[in-house]
C-alpha cells in the first residue's frame, strides 16, 4: 500500500478517534458510543467529579455451621503502606479500588430484585472472594457486608452499605 | 505565540513513549506483586469474570479465553507486557516503529480489561490510550504520523483535564470544598493530617478545590502559551500529581500524565 495511503489512515484513524473522546460527552450520543466500546477506548474524564466517593468501605463476612452458630464478623483487610511507600509503590490500590468499584455497582443496582443483583457480577465477585478464605474448619453457609465509613466524618459509626443474603458452600 | 517548539519532535515522542514505557513497568510489578488478586480466589478473579460478557461465554471464544486468562496462565501476559515496557523504558526506541510491539501492549491491556474491569483507573486509561495511538503510527511511522501522534496524546491530555475541571465547576460540594473534605478524610484516597486540617479550616479546602478546578479548567490554555508559561503550568501539573501520588496514594496517575507532558509541551511551542 502506498506510504501516503497508510499515513493518511493512521492520521485519520487518530482524528476520528479524537472526535468521538470529545462527542462521548453529548448526552444523546454516550449511551451509543458506550454500548460500541467494550474495551473503554473512549475515555470519559472525571477525576473524581462531579461526585467523588467520600467513603470508605470494609468487607466482613460471617460462617454459620451446622448447629446454628454464627461467627463474628471476620474483616478482609488491605495491607496498608506508609504514604512516602504509596506515592511510589502501591500495589494493594487496585484490589481497594475493586472493592469500591462492586460496592458502587450493588448500590446502583438497589432498585433491582435481590435475585437479580446475586447473579450480577460484583455480588458473585465477592461472594466468590470470601467463600475463598482459607478456613480451619468447615462452615456450612457464609454471609457477607460492606460497611461505610464516610471522610468527612470520621469519627462517626460505619453504616451497611450492603448485606447479602446467606449461601451454602457448595 | 511561539512556532519554536522547546523541544524536537523527535524528543518529545522519545519522552512520550518512554514515560508511558516506565507506567507500564510500574502497574505490572504491582500487579506481580499482588497476583493474589488475580487468583481464584481474587477480586479479579476470572473464574467470575469469564461470563460477565455474552461474547465472551461462546464456545470457542472462551476456550480462547481460558487459556490466555485463567490463573495462573494470566501471569504470561502481564510479563510479557513488562518486558516490553522494561524494552521501551530503557532500551532501544526503535523498536516501537515495529507494529506488533505497541500492538502487543495494547491486546494484552485490552484482554486484560476484559477479564476483570473491576479496580482500573484514569491513569490505566490515559496509558491505552498511549499505546493504542503508538499502534497505529507504527504501521506507518514517518514524520506525519509521529506529529499525528504527539497531537492526539496533548489533546487528549488537555480534553481530560478540562472535562475533569467543569464537571468540578459544576458541582456545589466540590465549589464549596466539602467534597475534597470528604475525599481526604478516606483511607482509601485521604491524609489523615490533612484531613483534620481541612475540615477545621473549611475555607482553605474551598480555596484549594477552586484552585484545582481554575487550573484543570485552564490547563487547555497550554497549548496557546508561550514555552516558558507552558512549562510553568506543566511544573504545576507534575506538583499536582506528585501532591496526589502522596496523599492519595494515586502513584501511576503521575507516570501516566506526565507521560504526556513532552507532547504537550512540544504542541505549545508548535503553534
Amino acid at each position: 500500500m502506498n506510504l501516503d495511503i497508510r499515513a493518511f489512515i493512521v492520521v485519520a484513524t487518530l482524528t476520528a478517534w479524537l472526535l468521538v473522546s470529545g462527542l462521548v460527552y453529548i448526552p444523546k450520543l454516550r449511551p451509543v458510543i458506550r454500548r460500541a466500546d467494550q474495551f473503554s477506548l473512549i475515555p470519559e474524564w472525571r477525576f473524581f467529579a462531579p461526585r467523588p466517593g467520600q467513603h470508605d468501605f470494609t468487607l466482613l463476612y460471617r460462617d454459620q455451621y451446622v448447629d446454628g452458630y454464627s461467627s463474628p464478623w471476620i474483616e478482609i483487610r488491605t495491607e496498608g503502606s506508609s504514604r512516602w511507600r504509596r506515592a511510589l509503590w502501591n500495589p494493594k490500590k487496585r484490589a481497594a479500588k475493586a472493592l469500591f468499584d462492586c460496592t458502587h455497582e450493588l448500590g446502583k443496582q438497589s432498585a433491582s430484585p435481590t435475585c437479580a443483583k446475586e447473579i450480577g457480577h460484583a455480588y458473585l465477585t465477592l461472594l466468590n472472594h470470601v467463600q475463598s478464605v482459607q478456613r480451619l474448619d468447615h462452615p456450612q453457609s457464609v454471609q457477607f457486608v460492606i460497611f461505610a465509613t464516610e471522610g468527612g466524618t470520621p469519627d462517626a459509626e460505619p453504616t451497611v452499605a450492603y448485606l447479602s443474603s446467606v449461601h451454602r458452600f457448595s | 505565540m511561539n512556532a519554536h517548539p522547546p523541544l524536537s519532535a523527535d524528543l518529545a515522542f522519545q519522552l512520550t513513549v518512554r514515560l508511558g514505557a516506565a507506567m507500564l513497568v510500574v502497574v505490572c510489578l504491582e500487579t506481580i506483586f499482588s497476583i493474589g488478586d488475580l487468583s481464584d480466589a481474587g477480586l479479579m478473579s476470572w473464574r467470575i469474570a469469564r461470563s460477565r460478557l455474552r461474547w465472551m461465554t461462546r464456545h470457542h471464544v472462551s476456550r480462547v479465553l481460558d487459556s490466555l486468562l485463567k490463573y495462573p496462565n494470566v501471569i504470561f501476559l502481564i510479563l510479557c507486557r513488562l518486558v516490553i515496557g522494561l524494552t521501551l523504558a530503557f532500551g532501544v526506541l526503535d523498536l516501537v516503529e515495529y507494529p506488533w510491539i505497541a500492538a502487543i501492549v495494547l491486546a494484552t491491556g485490552l484482554l486484560l480489561f476484559a477479564r476483570g474491569n473491576y479496580g482500573y483507573d484514569g491513569a490505566d486509561q490515559m496509558n491505552w490510550i498511549l499505546f493504542g495511538s503508538l499502534s497505529l503510527v507504527s504501521i506507518e511511522s514517518s514524520g506525519t504520523t509521529r506529529l499525528a501522534f504527539l497531537w492526539f496524546i496533548a489533546i487528549q491530555a488537555c480534553l481530560s483535564y478540562l472535562v475533569a475541571g467543569v464537571a468540578k465547576a459544576t458541582a456545589k460540594g466540590w465549589r464549596d470544598g466539602s467534597f475534597l473534605i470528604g475525599i481526604v478524610g478516606t483511607r482509601m484516597y485521604g491524609h489523615p493530617g490533612l484531613g483534620a486540617i481541612l475540615r477545621t479550616h473549611p475555607r482553605l479546602s474551598a480555596a484549594l478545590s477552586v484552585g484545582i478546578i481554575s487550573w484543570e479548567c485552564c490547563f487547555v490554555f497550554v497549548l496557546l502559551a508561550p514555552p516558558l508559561l507552558a512549562l510553568l503550568w506543566l511544573t504545576l501539573g507534575f506538583v499536582f500529581h506528585m501532591a496526589n501520588a502522596y496523599i492519595m496514594g494515586l502513584n501511576t496517575f503521575l507516570w501516566s500524565f506526565l507521560s504526556t507532558y513532552p507532547a504537550i509541551l512540544y504542541c505549545s511551542g508548535s503553534i
